[in-house]
């Protein structure tokens, strides 16, 4: 099992509220490798902060985030960034290029704190690679500026798999996307994790997406369920 | 491959707008900084160029007050020396040209020799002016539009080798006037800036061939000044030795020649009465002097006989006589005239000669012991000493006294015994009774004399310079050149003066510096969230953005350093021009010092990079998320607790400083509300950052608009307080200056203002001899009676009023009459054991030890002086001894700046060869002034009278101070520019912020100018809180002044300043606010 999440509980604070409020209450998950699911739910369901707990972004109050069979809680702040660097590969809702770079450059930055050294001049090519295969290569010397939405979003995939990580967590990966551009994403994510091997969770609110992963789950008051 | 530091670089020049703003920002703090460092030094460079210009090679100057030496004293010294001594002749001047339509009073007159050339740098100067002939200043060449050939005519204060209030020394030859031609024109670099005293100003100077100059003053071979050239380096006690060692009985003013009748060596002096040293020098080898003090007597008279103006010997004429007899031995001439015996009584009268001529005629009964011939030592001419004027009269008509002569008493046998006898005494009584009736302060004796076959003449020069030296008659060599630079370099420390001055607009650029860096860091917070989730660790994304930071700061000191250069030009061009009042000098020059920018560039990167570091490191600690989205965290309720809990501690400390500064102090000190209204300040602004920061305590239904606007104020609430603190300094600091500036003319007649009542004050070049409150000499001046003089005498020293940048250590010291100032002027400081009306008459104290109470400004104890009421001043007095001078009370602001004064009576004990006054206040009805003025000026036409106006001249020293608080403004002006910048920027980036919002609003049927409304309302809050909080704090730091009876507080200026200030804020935000929201708001809600 590549990542097994159990009995996380979250809650939050809400100025002028009198109680906390429960965001997630007991979540369990168990995700294998190369295994593709999605998690569905309405707005303010939790589905962000499950998945920053299980990118190392936040920290449960309750349970425990395994991953590769080491726990993330016993791990050290170093730790936890460095497990971010090599084993996640994070897709927001917004591409979050950086507007001083290329899209090479882009590509790249993820590499930039990796401390090995033949690692780090591999992806020279692993980017060309994947840049090619995702039709982004012409794009290459450009600033995001003068891209479209769907053209910074895939650049922010490849960004995500640059180091090539076990598991992609993709929240809410077409949320600024039109329908075409959204489609084009998930097929993108899809196909990467099937050449890659790589796990995928992908957060969404829409059915059509949610429903081309092989898993679907659906978070509500703060419970996970696995839709049958 | 992408790196680190490609990272930084793409950053840099893709932000290059908002690097480019925050390298401006930050260049504007290292430009302050910087410029002040580099204004301070070039002060003090200048200050040390002045010293050195005005001393050129001279390192030590060696002289005394009224005392005069043989030039070639000069000559011994140089031989044993070595170095380069040249001795000169310095006396003051009134020059005038064009017929007298041009004329300069005050002016330095130095009769120079061939030695003088080496004290000049280079090779500029290579002879001496010939007979005839001046070399003057720069200045005075322009001052009385003199050219190369020209001729002006020189009064000079005619040296006399006598004192010129001893008795019997007349006035009527006190100037000599020399038609000069001008034969070279003195710069700078030649010694055309020539000052011995401490100052950064020029004086006048005329330099004239020392032969010539004694020739004409009737001194000839005679100096009162040894100027020793620099090359001695600092090496007091060897200067002393030789000038000892080659100090001659002529230099102490001693003649000593041989008495063939009765074969005995006298001892004279040129000043008449032999020194009181010099007596007792003899003391310390010969045990019975013969000691003589001879006297003018008015008159001796016996019943219905008088005898007028006969000499009056007192030595040792009598064996075995007590010291109380009143024995009288005259002459068979004086016995036939008076029809006088032995035994008979005679009534002596005779003037004895107070301050300022002030005569009275005294008298004393004798009774004659024997009557004895005109022949042997009853008959020696020698016993009467050489007054000019009267041992040169050809007849006693002639006479020049010094005292009236009545011309009518005097009868032909008087004329005949002068014909025979000239000064002959006809009476002679014991020496102590002589000393008892007429000793003064120049003496008790007027002739010794020394059995001539017990000493040789070389043995009583020898045994009486054993016994005394130049010191003891007052003469002091001064390290001229060292004073000079310690003083440049202790004085006015400009970069401390203008970093205080700068402080705001500093702390005002850092604040705005805050405000651009984080309203970049705000832009770029979600860039760091997604390196962070892209597994970039806290400390490497800190190490960028500090990276980028550093490069970005070090530019803009980099920059910074640049505008300071520029900056501390445009100060310099200031002082040299409109701001002159403070510096009095037009040759400032700038000194760039390497390692003061070096400084100025490590300090400001340091302050910026701190600024900048804390608004970092507080971003960073935002969860990855919470970055991501560009959120800051909120502060903690214990950020606002210790908010306001500072804020308490600030506005309990500034309230109780004001309580105890009002219950223990009897002046208001401006200082301690100074500090008071600063802390009330920072206090205010803690407490509105504690209410900016405060907790929302949920929404309120009935949401108004005024509450709609205070909830946007809270959206970025560190942005908010940076506006308030940005308009909070700036208007405290302009209110504040503008509350404190002085109104020169308000007041000036009040007899408890600066002015001390008085109408005029005058300095003239030349002393005055005479009481002008006396009937008599008013006649002779043409002076109206109702007119009241306070007359002054002064000593030599340097002026330490607020006038001069060099740090004094010891003042000019006027000696003042306490009685005429009794409830003039005020006292801001006192001993505790003087009261208000009792300070003046404390001045005639006798202290413990000899010490001399004293009063000077204030201002002049505590910034000319650095010192404090109660500390005292060390002067060495004319005799050499030490004068301590303890100050006894502090004057508020007044027209004495820049002295210490003492008691007159006590001064001529310390300074009895103080000739006349030069300094005295005018006491008169301020209606006919402008008459007065000029009757003044035609009655003291011969002295060189500078008279100004009171109020003038306490304007002239309120000048400098408002000169100051004018730069105080200007730099105060420049952070209110600061402020409004930080006011725009904020609102160009709240709307920009609120795009969405504002195109909601408006899509929900807000219209633009309600809009416009909100924002104005939300900024307004912020300039009204910014504005109420400086002047809040302004108003307690000027208390003193709006309390003070002497600083006219200017409400109407304070009331347009704030006005403006927030009529100008209110322009700005409107038209920021018209302008930005001239955008399709509904627009930005597609795009977004």
């Amino acid at each position: 099992m590549l990542l097994s999440v159990k009995d996380i509980r979250k809650t939050f604070k809400s100025e002028g509220a009198a109680e906390p409020r429960i965001v997630l209450d007991g979540v369990d998950l168990d995700l294998k490798k190369g295994e593709a699911i999605s998690i569905l739910g309405p707005s303010g369901s939790g589905k962000s902060t499950l998945m920053n707990i299980i990118g190392a972004l936040d920290k449960p109050d309750q349970g425990e985030v395994i991953f590769n069979g080491q726990s993330l809680g016993s791990k050290t702040e170093a730790e936890l960034t460095s497990f971010r660097n090599r084993e996640i590969g994070f897709v927001f809702q917004m591409h979050h290029l950086l507007p001083q770079c290329s899209v090479l450059e882009n590509v790249l930055i993820p590499a930039v704190p990796v401390k090995d050294d033949e690692f780090k001049r591999s992806r020279l090519q692993f980017a060309e690679d994947l840049l090619k295969t995702t039709g982004l290569w012409e794009h290459k010397d450009q600033k995001p500026g003068v891209l479209s939405g769907g053209e910074c979003q895939r650049v922010a995939l490849v960004r995500a798999m640059i180091n090539q990580p076990k598991l992609i967590l993709a929240d809410e990966p077409t949320g600024s996307l039109d329908e075409d551009n959204a489609m084009a994403v998930i097929s993108l994510l899809l196909d990467l994790n099937k050449k890659f091997d790589t796990s995928l969770i992908v957060v969404t609110h829409a059915q059509e997406i949610g429903g081309k992963m092989e898993k679907q789950y659906h978070l509500r008051n703060g419970k996970l369920n696995l839709k049958t | 491959m992408l790196s680190k530091f490609n990272m930084i670089l793409r950053s840099l020049i893709h932000y290059w707008r908002a690097n480019l703003t925050i390298i401006l920002g930050v260049a504007i703090s290292a430009m302050v900084l910087t410029g002040t460092l580099i204004v301070g030094d070039s002060v003090d460079h200048s200050l040390a160029m002045t010293a050195e210009l005005r001393l050129g090679n001279i390192g030590y100057s060696f002289s005394g007050i009224d005392r005069y030496f043989r030039k070639d004293l000069a000559e011994n010294i140089k031989d044993g020396l070595n170095i380069p001594v040249a001795s000169m002749i310095q006396v003051k001047g009134i020059a005038s040209a064009q017929g007298g339509s041009l004329k300069v009073n005050n002016i330095d007159v130095q009769g120079i020799d061939e030695n003088f050339l080496d004290m000049v740098p280079g090779d500029q100067l290579e002879e001496i002016p010939g007979r005839n002939e001046a070399f003057i200043s720069r200045n005075l060449a322009d001052r009385l539009e003199l050219k190369i050939d020209d001729s002006f005519l020189l009064r000079v204060d005619k040296v006399s080798l006598i004192p010129k209030n001893a008795p019997f020394i007349s006035d009527d030859e006190n100037q000599v006037s020399l038609r000069l031609t001008v034969r070279k024109i003195l710069e700078k670099e030649n010694l055309g800036r020539f000052n011995l005293k401490t100052s950064q100003t020029a004086p006048f100077n005329v330099f004239l061939s020392l032969e010539y100059l004694n020739d004409r003053m009737e001194t000839e071979g005679k100096a009162n000044r040894l100027l020793i050239s620099d090359e001695a380096g600092s090496n007091d006690d060897q200067l002393l030795s030789v000038i000892s060692a080659n100090w001659r009985p002529e230099d102490s003013g001693l003649k000593i020649s041989l008495t063939e009748d009765t074969m005995e060596w006298s001892i004279e002096s040129d000043r008449v009465f032999i020194d009181s040293v010099i007596v007792s020098a003899l003391y310390e080898f010969e045990e019975n002097p013969a000691l003589y003090l001879t006297y003018l007597a008015n008159s001796i008279e016996k019943d219905d006989r008088a005898t007028p103006y006969s000499f009056v010997s007192a030595g040792p004429f009598y064996q075995n006589v007590g010291t109380n007899s009143n024995d009288i031995i005259i002459n068979s001439w004086l016995a036939e005239d008076l029809g006088a015996s032995a035994g008979d009584s005679v009534l002596m009268k005779y003037y004895s000669i107070g301050p300022l001529r002030q005569l009275v005629e005294n008298e004393k009964w004798f009774i004659v012991q024997k009557i004895v011939p005109l022949a042997g030592q009853y008959a020696d001419r020698a016993l009467m000493p050489t007054l000019p004027g009267l041992s040169d009269a050809g007849s006693c008509r002639d006479w020049e006294a010094g005292i009236p002569i009545d011309l009518e008493k005097i009868r032909d046998k008087d004329e005949d015994y002068w014909d025979i006898w000239k000064g002959t005494p006809k009476a002679f009584v014991p020496y102590s009774q002589g000393k008892e009736i007429w000793e003064n302060r120049f003496g008790a004796c007027t002739l010794i004399r020394l059995n001539a076959a017990d000493y040789t003449e070389s043995q009583i020069a020898e045994n009486i310079l054993k016994h005394h030296g130049p010191a003891d008659l007052g003469f002091q060599l001064r390290n001229l050149k060292k004073i000079g630079l310690e003083a440049a370099s202790g004085g006015v420390d400009f970069s401390e003066l203008f970093f205080g001055m700068s402080f705001f607009l500093l702390i005002a650029s850092l604040t705005l510096l805050a405000l651009l860096f984080n309203i970049h860091l705000e832009n770029r917070m979600s860039q760091y969230g997604t390196l962070k989730a892209l597994g970039y660790s806290n400390r490497l994304v800190q190490k960028l953005i500090l990276a980028e930071t550093a490069i970005v700061v070090f530019l803009g000191v980099l920059l910074g350093s640049i505008l300071a250069i520029g900056y501390n030009r445009l100060i310099f061009k200031a002082l040299n021009s409109v701001w002159s009042a403070i510096v009095r000098t037009s040759v400032l020059a700038e000194d760039i010092r390497y390692g003061t920018i070096l400084l100025g560039i490590l300090i400001s990167f340091l302050l910026v990079f701190i600024t900048v570091f804390f608004n970092i490191r507080r971003k960073l600690r935002n969860e990855t998320v919470r970055l991501q989205r560009g959120q800051d965290k909120r502060r903690g309720k214990y950020f606002t607790m210790i908010m306001k809990g500072s804020a308490w501690i600030g506005l309990i400390v500034s309230c109780a400083l004001i309580v105890w500064e009002f219950l223990t102090s009897s002046g208001l000190n401006a200082g301690i509300f100074f500090l008071s209204g600063g802390l009330l300040l920072i206090s205010f602004i803690l407490f509105s950052g504690g209410i900016i920061f405060k907790e929302d305590k949920g929404l309120n239904i009935e949401l108004s608009m005024p509450e709609l606007a205070w909830r946007n104020l809270q959206r970025n609430r560190a942005r908010s307080l940076r506006i308030i603190i940005l308009f909070a300094l700036g208007t405290f600091v302009i209110v504040s200056t503008g509350l404190n500036r002085k109104d020169l003319y308000s007041d000036a007649m009040n007899k408890s203002s600066g002015t001390g009542g008085f109408l005029f004050y005058g300095e003239t070049t030349m002393p005055v001899l005479h009481d002008l409150n006396n009937p008599s000499v008013k006649a002779d001046l043409d002076i109206i009676d109702e007119i009241d003089f306070v007359q002054m005498r002064k000593s030599e020293g340097d002026d330490a009023s607020c006038l001069n940048l060099n740090r004094i250590s010891q003042p000019r010291i006027l000696g003042v009459p306490p009685d005429q100032l009794i409830g003039r002027f005020s006292f801001i400081k006192e001993l505790e054991d003087y009261d208000e009306k009792g300070n003046w008459q404390a001045l005639k104290r006798k202290l413990p030890g000899g010490v001399v109470p004293g009063i000077a400004d204030q201002t002049v104890i505590q910034w000319g002086l650095g010192m404090k009421v109660g500390d005292t001043l060390v002067y060495t007095d004319e005799y050499g001894n030490e004068m301590p001078v303890k100050l006894i009370a502090g004057l508020a602001n007044s027209i004495f700046q820049g002295n210490i004064l003492i008691d007159e009576d006590i001064f001529l004990e310390h300074f009895p060869s103080s000739s006349g006054i030069h300094v005295f206040l005018l006491d008169a009805d301020m209606a006919n002034r402008e008459d007065l003025e000029s009757e003044i000026m035609r009655s003291f036409r011969n002295t060189g009278l500078d008279l100004v106006y009171t109020a003038d001249r306490l304007a002239e020293f309120n000048s400098v101070e408002n000169t100051y608080l004018s730069i105080f403004l200007l730099l105060g002006g420049l952070g209110m520019i600061l402020g409004t910048v930080g006011l725009g920027l904020s609102l160009v980036r709240n709307i920009q912020d609120r795009l969405q919002e504002l195109g909601i609003l408006r899509a929900v049927g807000f219209g633009k100018n309600t809009i416009l409304k909100m924002l104005t309302r939300e900024h307004i809050i912020l300039l009204g809180f910014g504005t109420l909080i400086g002047t809040a704090g302004a108003f307690v730091a000027t208390i003193p002044s709006i309390f003070s009876e002497f600083i006219e507080a200017s409400w109407q200026t304070a009331l347009i300043i704030v006005s403006l200030i927030i009529v100008n804020g209110l322009i700005w935000i409107y038209l920021i606010g018209k302008i930005s929201l001239g955008k399709d708001l509904v627009g930005s809600l597609r795009t977004e």
